[in-house]
């Protein structure tokens, strides 16, 4: 036997589409076993970049070139900037060294090499006035050159640690873009803001003493289909298109103003870390979906299930097929009848609509729905054995017609014996082949399962996948058809239920001769 | 073949009767009764009446059974619940299977054409170019999910191209005569497209494997022996002999063949039996669901049983068995 | 010259493998003449089978024919396209091969099958076709109302009489034999036999018969061709050959067949097996087995000479 075996291994190594087909079917096994170390990104992070991204080698090509990635326009050091004060003989400025914590910079989407320990200290002694007046302090700006196409859209914002504010009704940051050719833009004014702008940049509303305090904001998403139409049709892009639709060198512009009251009042604060974080339109592997989830993270997540449910379905199914078969083919008579008779019975249900069904019911009870897999793959089980038991049971029949058979048993050999000597190498054969062509059968079921029903469990499998993507088919016809977000993860279910028939088909040829030279 | 069917109805009892109402301990009026209306609407209480009666909800298990397989047999499959469908199941089916037969009967009759004419000449050029390309093209075809290929679809032409209704029954619902028919037709287009092109991939593999046992033969030989045609020779005797294992296949195939109508119904919103019966488990449309399960099964059966006589007739070795 | 309805002229047709050309047919040269009733015989995988299929351009898509003419009735086989080919097959010559019962398509009947050959042809309309299948049953000596029996439910020797009627449908030229009292049972065979014989006298036709049954070319042919290893050993008219053999291998075959009327003797066999035709010896083919082999004979290949009139050898003892 287990030269056999050995032999076998040689034949199927130089059959050349058995050894595509374990190739791919290893690389896949691979993506899914090692998937945590292979992609940095939970699957379901959203706006890892701009949603609608593009993978990011997709930029070689004509249509999608200078696209941007992820990137920080300006310096995180504050102290390089140009720090003008406007307010003159009312104001100190000092540096220092900062440590803002990182859950605060998480805000910004700093990688942690970016982030500067300066910080610029501010002070201002304001003067008492009968109206409250508005009084520039500082002026902060830098420049940067920019020869990406536009974004869609940008984060921007800074650090803030107030350490005094006596007598001020209020304080507050205007930002400001110029852009190469000389157009200005208020990055602050309410009206192209997604929020209520003066609640974010302004102290009164939210800032608080002695810690260090985000001041971020973000461009505006707007609807996709409002904005490939607009309302008369004309089409209203994402903001990030105005701003940064020219490539050379902009200046960036911080100012921090202050409100006096009707008593002196004294300023003081510290700045930080500024940034002009640009979401990406190109990322990753396989780029972003909707929600600017990461697609390749999703996608190397969804190999798990798809592999797992196939190959254990597949390997369980054969195996309750194969046992009952040889029993049916061995026994004969009515046990053999009865065996077949059930077989008939589960070959007639229609096993789509009752695994809708049965997902359904198991998805209503909460318990039983965390290892819906499990179930999953119980009931492929169930349904699956009854096709391998036929075919096992007449590969038996014939065996047994064999002279060697007889001749055993006229030997005296038992039962046992003959089965294991003699059926079940005849068997094995059918046996793995079998199992390499089911298991496609199962990856697609499942992924047309998930398909239907994608809210079921939280992990991300390449149907649900789709299935995301398919209902958001209409939105995805104004992003190049999001062509990424289809087309990776259906042609991966091509391609792993491919390579499984090239090696069930190669197991066949090599356990049935008579198909060799095919 | 009536054994089977018997027993099919057993095991349809048990998942939609027993299962849920023995095991989990719910009561089947709320499931297969449809709601009533107040205590004056004399109409839908006398329905609600009728359906406890026949189908024999009220009474204790064996004898539901009893009724159970009175009411199946004479198409008694009750009243549609759930909000989704309404009136008598026996309708809501007569109304909507003619979509599924359209959808599917065209489809596997383009399929098999396709596949026959295709599978035929592979075999024939076997190892050659056409060859080649064909079977890698069909075998992705065959590896192909359903709602992959159906979405892409209605991605490029319904959403992008606007050349297809995204949604086949708004589409066409309300509509009548003449407009309805081409509103059909133009609803029909994809969908049929992408049905065809899943199960065309299955077939032509079958086909093709067949044919190249068959070419083998020594009576093909002799044909050609005989000075005929290469044309009469693939369409009269390849075809005649290679195409009887293609049918076994096909009666069994049904039921998935069926299955795979549900997701395609339902992607293009094509209002079949496929695409209700999804609505209904939705809407925990009991009565409905029994019954769409029991036609599928039956459906399965009885095409089991005619692929066998049309094996007969095609195959005259097995007739002497007869 | 032109009484010759065949001529064959340094044929030669290998078969293209993974492993190299196998040579089944290498350099065969001989000439029938209208009513000759031809036997080639050899062993198994000698070739003889192929040089049939070559005269016929039956050949499959690994066969290449390498050189050589072939004329039937004046034409050249060779240089046909398969359009014509089409033409000249089943009217011009014919074949029953090798197994016949499987040569049959099971799904039709057997009438429809004969017809099939006469009206591809466009010799007669499908009601004359008929009757002519009625009557080539009843000359092969099956009853006309089995006409539209399935072969399934004839048996074997019924089916290889089917497969001579068809064989003769349209009045070939020559009609090609390939075995064909191989597979069945020896009073079978006896029965085939005599329907041969009986054709024969009654058509006059020109047959050539392939088998490895000395025997039955003895009984039917009037030449005979003795075929080894993709060459022709010894040729000549039946009398010369079977009493005079010349080539070692046909005496060996002569004489490994048990005689009935003679003394208890021991059974006679040509030693050794037939040669890979990929990688046949070198020099004379048959050296290896040959118990007259000399130095020469390692060497050099013989030539087919004429030794007495009308009998060829290839050997180098002559």
């Amino acid at each position: 036997m287990p030269a056999r075996r050995q032999n076998a291994l040689k034949i199927l190594l130089k059959n050349k589409i058995g050894v595509t087909g374990l190739a791919i079917i290893l690389f896949f096994t691979f993506l899914a076993v090692f998937a945590p170390f292979i992609t940095s990104n939970d699957p379901n992070q959203v706006f890892v970049a701009n949603p609608w991204a593009i993978p990011q080698w997709a930029t070689i090509f004509p249509p999608y070139q200078g696209w941007p990635t992820n990137m920080q326009l300006v310096s995180s050091d504050i102290t390089s900037w140009n720090n003008v004060i406007i307010y003159h003989s009312h104001v100190t400025i000092s540096t220092g060294i900062a440590s803002i914590p990182n859950s605060i910079l998480a805000v910004s989407r700093y990688s942690s090499s970016e982030v500067s320990n300066k910080f610029l200290e501010i002070n201002v002694t304001l003067p008492a006035t009968d109206i409250p007046e508005n009084i520039a302090v500082l002026n902060s700006s830098t420049t940067f050159t920019y020869n990406f196409k536009p974004p869609y859209n940008f984060l921007f914002g800074l650090f803030v640690y107030p350490l005094e504010v006596k007598n001020v009704t209020d304080f507050y940051f205007l930002i400001t873009l110029k852009t190469p050719s000389g157009k200005v833009y208020h990055l602050t004014n309410y009206l192209i803001m997604a929020t209520s702008v003066q609640e974010v940049i302004s102290y009164r509303n939210g800032l608080s003493l002695n810690h260090w305090n985000p001041v971020s904001l973000t461009t505006i998403l707007p609807d996709v289909n409002v904005a490939a139409l607009g309302s008369g049709g004309e089409g209203i892009p994402n903001t990030g298109l105005i701003y940064l639709n020219e490539t050379g060198t902009y200046t960036y512009t911080i100012q921090l103003d202050a409100i006096t009251s009707s008593s002196v009042g004294f300023l003081s604060l510290r700045i930080s870390n500024p940034y002009l974080f640009v979401l990406g339109r190109a990322y990753g592997l396989m780029g972003t979906d909707f929600e600017g989830r990461d697609i390749w993270s999703q996608f190397v997540y969804g190999a798990r299930i798809s592999m797992e449910v196939g190959i254990l379905a597949g390997v369980f199914s054969v195996l309750v097929g194969a046992f009952l078969g040889l029993f049916a083919g061995f026994v004969e008579g009515i046990l053999s009848e009865v065996t077949m008779r059930i077989t008939d019975i589960f070959l007639v249900i229609p096993f789509l609509p009752l695994a809708i069904v049965f997902i359904t019911v198991i998805s209503q009870n909460a318990f039983l729905a965390q290892t819906i897999y499990f179930w999953l793959i119980v009931l492929f089980v169930i349904f699956g054995w009854p096709g391998v038991t036929r075919v096992i049971r007449s590969q038996v029949l014939s065996l047994k017609q064999r002279g060697y058979i007889e001749a055993a048993k006229v030997l005296g050999a038992k039962g046992r014996y003959i089965i294991r000597r003699h059926l079940l190498p005849g068997v094995m054969g059918l046996v793995y082949a079998n199992i390499a062509l089911s298991v496609p059968g199962f990856i697609l079921t499942e992924a047309a399962l998930d398909f239907l029903f994608p809210g079921v469990s939280e992990t991300p499998t390449w149907g649900r996948m789709l299935s995301e993507a398919f209902e958001h088919a209409a939105a995805a016809a104004y992003y190049d058809y999001a062509w990424w977000w289809f087309i990776f993860p259906g042609l991966a279910i091509v391609i792993v239920s491919l390579s499984f028939i090239m090696l069930g088909y190669a197991l066949d040829e090599i356990f049935n001769p008579r198909l060799r030279g095919r | 073949m009536f054994v089977v069917i018997f027993i099919v109805a057993v095991i349809n009892f048990i998942i939609f009767q027993v299962l849920p109402f023995t095991v989990m301990g719910i009561d089947p009026k709320t499931w297969f009764v449809p709601a009533g209306g107040t205590r004056n609407d004399v109409y839908i209480n006398q329905i609600r009446q009728q359906v406890i009666q026949s189908l024999g909800l009220d009474l204790p298990l064996d004898q539901r059974f009893f009724q159970y397989i009175i009411a199946m047999f004479t198409f008694n499959f009750g009243y549609n619940v759930g909000g989704a469908l309404e009136g008598p199941v026996i309708d809501t089916i007569i109304r909507f299977a003619p979509y599924t037969v359209l959808l599917l009967g065209t489809s596997t009759v383009i399929s098999f054409i396709i596949s026959i004419y295709l599978g035929i000449i592979s075999a024939h050029k076997r190892g050659r170019t056409f060859d080649k390309i064909s079977l890698i093209t069909f075998l992705f075809f065959y590896a192909m999910p359903s709602f992959w290929i159906g979405s892409l679809l209605l991605l490029f032409f319904a959403f992008g191209l606007k050349w297809a209704p995204p949604n086949a029954a708004a589409y066409f619902s309300g509509l009548s005569g003449i407009d309805y028919i081409l509103a059909l037709l133009k609803a029909l287009a994809l969908p049929l497209f992408s049905l065809t092109l899943i199960s065309v991939g299955g077939f032509y593999l079958i086909m093709r494997n067949s044919a190249i046992d068959v070419i083998t033969e020594d009576y093909i030989l002799m044909a050609k022996a005989k000075g005929l045609s290469t044309r009469k020779i693939l369409f009269k005797h390849i075809q005649r002999n290679s195409i009887l294992p293609l049918l076994t296949v096909f009666a069994i195939s049904l039921g998935f063949v069926l299955s795979g109508a549900i997701i395609t119904e339902t992607i293009f919103g094509w209002p079949g039996l496929g695409y209700w019966s999804f609505v209904a488990i939705d809407t925990l449309d009991f009565p409905f669901e029994q019954a769409f399960f029991f036609i599928v099964s039956v459906m399965v059966v009885v095409a089991n049983f005619i692929a066998d006589i049309l094996y007969g007739v095609l195959d005259p070795r097995i007739r002497t068995g007869w | 010259m032109s009484t010759n309805i065949l001529e064959v002229e340094n044929l030669r047709m290998y078969y293209k493998t993974k492993e190299g050309y196998v040579r089944a047919v290498d350099d065969v040269s001989f000439d029938l003449s209208k009513g000759d009733f031809l036997g080639i015989a050899g062993e198994s995988a000698s070739g003889k089978t192929s040089l049939a299929m070559t005269i016929m351009r039956l050949l499959p898509t690994n066969a290449e024919i390498k050189s050589g003419k072939i004329l039937l009735d004046g034409m050249d086989i060779l240089s046909m396209k398969e359009s014509e080919l089409r033409k000249i097959r089943w009217t011009k010559i014919s074949l029953v091969p090798q197994g016949s019962m499987n040569s049959l398509n099971p799904v039709f009947n057997i009438g429809s099958q004969i017809v099939e050959g006469i009206v591809e042809h466009k010799l007669m309309d499908k009601k004359a076709a008929w009757k002519r299948a009625e009557e080539l049953l009843e000359l092969v000596g099956i009853e006309r109302n089995r006409i539209k029996s399935y072969p399934h439910e004839l048996s074997g020797g019924m089916k290889q009489r089917v497969a001579i009627a068809m064989a003769l449908s349209n009045n070939p030229d020559i009609v090609i034999l390939d075995e064909p009292t191989t597979a069945l049972d020896v009073i079978v065979q006896a029965n085939i036999m005599n329907l041969l014989r009986d054709l024969k006298s009654k058509l006059n036709m020109t047959m050539i018969l392939v088998t490895h049954d000395l025997s039955i070319i003895a009984d039917l042919c009037n030449k005979v061709i003795i075929y080894y290893a993709g060459k022709i050993a010894e040729m000549g008219s039946i009398l010369s050959v079977y009493s005079k053999p010349l080539h070692p291998y046909t005496q060996g075959l002569l004489a490994s067949f048990p005689n009935i009327r003679a003394k208890r003797q021991k059974l006679s066999y040509i030693p050794g097996t037939p040669p890979n035709l990929i990688n046949p010896p070198k020099g004379c083919r048959f050296h290896p087995r040959c118990p007259f082999a000399f130095e020469r004979c390692r060497v050099e290949e013989p030539q087919l000479r004429e030794i007495e009139p009308g009998h060829y050898v290839a050997c180098h003892l002559y």
